[in-house]
């Protein structure tokens, strides 16, 4: 398509595409953002479902914001680094896999978080939530990853 | 390490096994990203807390505390697929100056620890909740943030150099 051609011609496609530190600068980020933002996931989730029993569920909302600011930095990186190869990612099925998995686990810990303050923590919608929540930022990670090998 | 010593890890049933099937190694590498997703949840649990700065400073101390074991577990996971990692490739890693200052982030970052865990830990249990943490506890857990930033930071780059 046009407008993916378009895209790899902006002056960022053009600078991640030729500075050789470009791609490696985003992926650093990427990898920082990664980790901020699935690590309060699985913190929180795992506590959702009792493998973690310590903290109140309610506390992690404290971390959010630290959640946030990774998907932000995400949201950035992940940008620059689709555009360098829009063409090619824009037809990729686990890149499709992975923008659908992202939508669909925060949505789903969105769920988590309504069904603990509507029906508590130990509810059975909660567990539920936090399972499919884990289980598609889990997949978020791993469709990432063999973007490499497709 | 010798190169012959590298040679024979490589060689080792471990290697081939790592190396033997075409999945295993994006599988592998798949259990070291969520590894490492997991042990940053418990990192900024226990270090943001310390730090007491942002909201963090309301989660409690003692359960934060807690998640020692958490992070200990998801370290393990990359302990154990990151030397799987080395045996399987020996000399892409072991030449590489990035794998080298990981690997020296890490020793330093496993010294923080103990000094966190021998040196803070028992004071930080025993502080009220509404009390500030002690400036050494604070610069430790803000050592660890910045040593384990970099750390993931230098593996992503691995294959750079």
């Amino acid at each position: 398509m046009a407008f993916f051609q378009w895209l790899e011609d902006t002056g960022l496609g053009v600078y991640m595409r030729e500075d050789p530190w470009g791609f490696a600068i985003a992926l650093s980020a990427h990898s920082i953002g990664m980790s901020m933002a699935l690590g309060v996931v699985i913190v929180a989730t795992l506590r959702a479902l009792n493998v973690l029993r310590q903290i109140p569920l309610q506390a992690h909302a404290y971390l959010y914001p630290t959640a946030w600011a990774g998907f932000i930095v995400n949201l950035i990186s992940g940008l620059a680094l689709y555009v360098s190869h829009a063409t090619e990612y824009s037809y990729q099925v686990v890149f499709m896999l992975k923008l659908g998995l992202i939508i669909a686990g925060g949505f789903l810990f969105k769920a988590m978080i309504d069904s603990a303050r509507d029906f508590g923590d130990d509810a059975g919608k909660t567990k539920m939530m936090a399972a499919l929540s884990l289980s598609c930022w889990i997949l978020a990670i791993i469709t990432g990853r063999l973007m490499a090998y497709f | 390490m010798s190169d012959d010593f590298l040679g024979t890890l490589a060689d080792s049933w471990l290697g081939q096994v790592a190396n033997g099937q075409f999945w295993m190694w994006p599988f592998l590498e798949n259990l070291h990203f969520i590894g490492l997703s997991a042990m940053v949840g418990g990192l900024l649990v226990i270090d943001l807390r310390v730090i007491g700065i942002g909201p963090a400073r309301f989660i409690p101390m003692k359960p934060a505390l807690s998640l020692i074991p958490y992070l200990m577990a998801a370290f393990a996971i990359n302990l154990v697929t990151g030397t799987i990692f080395f045996v399987a490739a020996p000399f892409s890693y072991y030449y590489n100056p990035a794998f080298q200052w990981k690997i020296a982030l890490i020793a330093i970052a496993g010294i923080n620890a103990l000094w966190f865990w021998f040196g803070e830990h028992s004071k930080l249990c025993a502080i009220p909740e509404d009390e500030d943490t002690p400036i050494a506890a604070k610069m430790i857990a803000g050592i660890s943030l910045v040593l384990w930033a970099g750390v993931i930071i230098l593996g992503r780059l691995l294959p750079y150099f």
